[in-house]
């Protein structure tokens, strides 16, 4: 290190000497983790960015493979397809059926799973058999479930069969003919399946609670609802939040069950809006307009989260 | 139509639904054959070879040009329980109560008290199964509404369904499947029939002719040797009975424009469904159905499908319509069956459902391009049996 014989000298010339080498060293740094990063940003380009652009640009086009010209020469809509969306009453009505879904399953696996949680929260015997065999149905392939269910809820299936035995030869329902009750078996296949889901987040949430405010509310003479509703609950909010968010967008996008259970009939009165868009995409070859309900249905889905994460990032 | 778009070239022929012609023909994705057609001379509509008319023409044929041939024969097929059928008491209480002799039906209304005479729910056994789910609903409605003298579209494509061929023709189907059958017909898929008629759970069913063949086999059937097998009733008009038989799928071989060897690759489909290779496919493996004159005479298809149905599938045939076969066919068919579907189900009323089919159909014209699916139309009409054609000349249904 140079010296120039005054102490104050001395000291602010090290200093310089020590930010100079530390601003390498960050640059240095920072070049190696860029480097680091590198290949996972290319691979995020060329799997979800790429196919972004082309799916935003596909909304804008009007193109259908049919037409016989390559999806860059199809000439633009700009905003047609967008236009189309909104006078499309099929469109909104799957929307309605998808927020249906979120809420009816979403709300019950949340209830049940939450109920499920606190009373693992006890020991007991057999506790690890019995929560592997909770978790068994999220492992299982949705089409597996979907058909499990359709086989359970047929006119001659299981579920009518006890009907018949407990109530008599006139109680068979006629489950998947009925709107309500065909939207109903999806959504009890959809909280069987996922319920575990949410029972596992929220079961490892409690877990890491800390239990110094829950001993300390015990000291002050709470009861066991005043300790889970004012302690307990609020503790656990960023985690109930992003289980319901991470859920919400799942069962919003609900297709398998519906596919294999009612093929979104009868009509179209269980299509949701994945299966709408599929049949409109791939059966109907409308590729154009499919795109720009997908982008619509991102940026909805995009804003929905952000509002509903907000708590988590104010704290 | 995946191909169409990354045209890899991997694909030398496709084997689809005959009524996919149309998008693929229109989008490139398949070439016209009918220059291969006068140079190898598949024997498809002329000759002692040829195939049932009017096969010939709509497996084959999009806007008059050749882009296909035909590999399958899906004219609908009809099966009742002949035991049951030939009982006596049987006929007598069908007389008694009709004061007709019973006879297989011949007109769509004997069908209908034909099929509610049978119709047995105490005993466990239904009247009929006739497709009303999501996919196929169509077909039973189609068969009654085109014997009627229906057609889908005016000369300018726009909607004729809406009419009261076409809502009669669904009212009568309404009630027969919401009063004589049961409601998986409705809520089910289409291999619903391949397990009520050979259990024994209906008296009537009406499917694809692999049906009379699952039901005939000991191992797969309950009612092996019960089968009857019968034309499809029509509608007299001016004392001659038209009858309309729906061609569900078909399936049909068709050559890409982006394979290696296109030339090479129609020479090997006219060789598949050729008259000797193609007998034996269809005899020995049982997944297409015959489809040239010569083989519902001949002895090994005579061992395939019994005695007495092959004559039965050939006059069905001869009956046969085609499926919607323009630009956007799957479409087209979509929105009617899902309007159908809901009808059957009593969420909509029979006028009700025809018109919003109607009007969607109106869109997917407009959005295709009305003026190529006119052109298209016109010709498809000509693919329909000549009987059919004659009814809608008679009716004064398109210019002549």
């Amino acid at each position: 290190m140079a010296s120039s014989g005054h102490p104050l000298a001395d000291t602010s010339e090290g200093r310089a000497s020590f930010l100079s080498r530390l601003r390498r060293a960050v640059d240095e740094e920072r070049f190696f983790g860029t480097l680091l990063i590198t290949p996972m940003q290319l691979l995020l380009w060329f799997l979800l960015i790429i196919p972004t652009i082309i799916v935003i640009y596909l909304s804008l086009v009007a193109w259908e493979p049919r037409m016989g010209v390559d999806w860059w020469q199809a000439p633009f809509a700009f905003l047609r397809n967008y236009a189309q969306i909104f006078q499309d009453g099929r469109f909104w009505a799957a929307i309605g059926r998808s927020l249906g879904v979120v809420v009816a399953a979403g709300g019950l696996e949340f209830a049940v799973g939450l109920g499920l949680a606190l009373l693992f929260m006890r020991d007991f015997p057999g506790k690890r058999i019995v929560t592997s065999v909770i978790l068994y149905p999220m492992m299982l392939p949705w089409v597996v479930v979907g058909l499990a269910f359709y086989l359970l809820f047929l006119d001659r299936g299981p579920v009518n069969f006890v009907l018949t035995q407990w109530f008599g030869s006139g109680a068979t329902v006629e489950w998947f003919k009925n709107p309500l009750l065909a939207m109903g078996t999806i959504v009890l296949a959809d909280i069987w399946q996922w319920t575990p889901f949410l029972f596992l987040i929220l079961y490892s949430g409690l877990g890491a609670l800390p239990k110094d405010p829950v001993e300390a509310a015990m000291n002050l003479g709470a009861n066991r609802w005043q300790i889970f509703r004012h302690v307990t609950l609020p503790m656990l909010k960023p985690v109930i939040l992003i289980a319901l968010v991470i859920r919400a967008l799942e069962a919003f996008k609900i297709f398998d069950l519906v596919f294999v259970m009612t093929g979104g009939g009868p009509g179209t009165s269980t299509e949701t809006i994945s299966l709408y868009i599929y049949r409109v995409g791939f059966v109907f070859g409308q590729l154009s307009y499919a795109a720009a309900m997908a982008v619509l249905i991102l940026v909805m889905i995009t804003l929905v989260t952000r509002f509903a994460i907000q708590p988590i990032e104010e704290g | 139509m995946n191909e169409a778009v990354v045209r890899t070239g991997d694909y030398d022929v496709f084997l689809t639904f005959c009524n996919w012609i149309g998008d693929m023909a229109e989008s490139g994705l398949i070439v016209d054959q009918t220059a291969w057609w006068e140079k190898y001379d598949p024997e498809v509509d002329h000759g002692p070879n040829r195939y049932v008319a009017p096969l010939d023409r709509f497996t084959t044929l999009y806007k008059g040009r050749r882009y296909a041939l035909g590999a399958d024969d899906d004219a609908f097929s009809l099966f009742y329980r002949k035991d049951i059928m030939d009982n006596p008491d049987e006929a007598k209480a069908f007389e008694d109560r009709y004061g007709r002799p019973l006879e297989l039906p011949k007109t769509w209304k004997e069908f209908d008290e034909w099929i509610a005479f049978f119709d047995r729910p105490d005993e466990g056994i239904r009247g009929a199964h006739m497709y009303a789910e999501r996919y196929f609903a169509y077909t039973a409605w189609a068969a009654r509404f085109i014997s009627k003298g229906g057609a889908y579209f005016d000369d300018n494509m726009d909607p004729l369904i809406v009419s009261d061929e076409g809502v009669t023709a669904l009212e009568e189907q309404i009630r027969l499947t919401q009063d004589h059958m049961w409601p998986d017909a409705v809520t089910g898929d289409w291999s619903v029939a391949y397990s009520r008629f050979p259990e024994g759970s209906v008296f009537f069913a009406w499917a694809w002719a692999s049906l009379g063949k699952w039901a005939q086999d000991p191992e797969t059937s309950k009612i092996a040797g019960k089968v009857g097998y019968m034309d499809a009733p029509g509608t007299m008009h001016d004392g001659e009975l038209v009858k309309a038989v729906p061609h569900v799928v078909g399936w049909s071989f068709s050559i890409s424009r982006y394979g290696k060897a296109p030339e090479a690759a129609y020479c090997f489909i006219q060789w598949f469904t050729g008259p000797a290779v193609g007998l034996d496919a269809i005899a020995r493996v049982g997944t297409l159905d015959a489809f040239r004159e010569p083989w519902f005479d001949d002895a090994k298809m005579k061992e395939a499908y019994g005695e007495e149905f092959l004559p039965v599938l050939h006059s069905l045939t001869q009956n046969a319509f085609p499926d919607i076969s323009l630009r956007g066919a799957a479409e087209y068919l979509d929105n009617l069956n899902l309007n159908l579907q809901q009808a059957f189900a009593g969420q909509k009323g029979a006028e009700r459902a025809l018109k919003d089919a109607a009007d969607s159909w109106q869109q997917i014209t407009d959005r295709i391009g009305r003026l190529g699916q006119i052109e298209a139309w016109r010709a498809e009409r000509q693919n329909y049996p000549q009987p059919i054609q004659d009814l809608w000349a008679k009716l004064g249904r398109f210019p002549s």
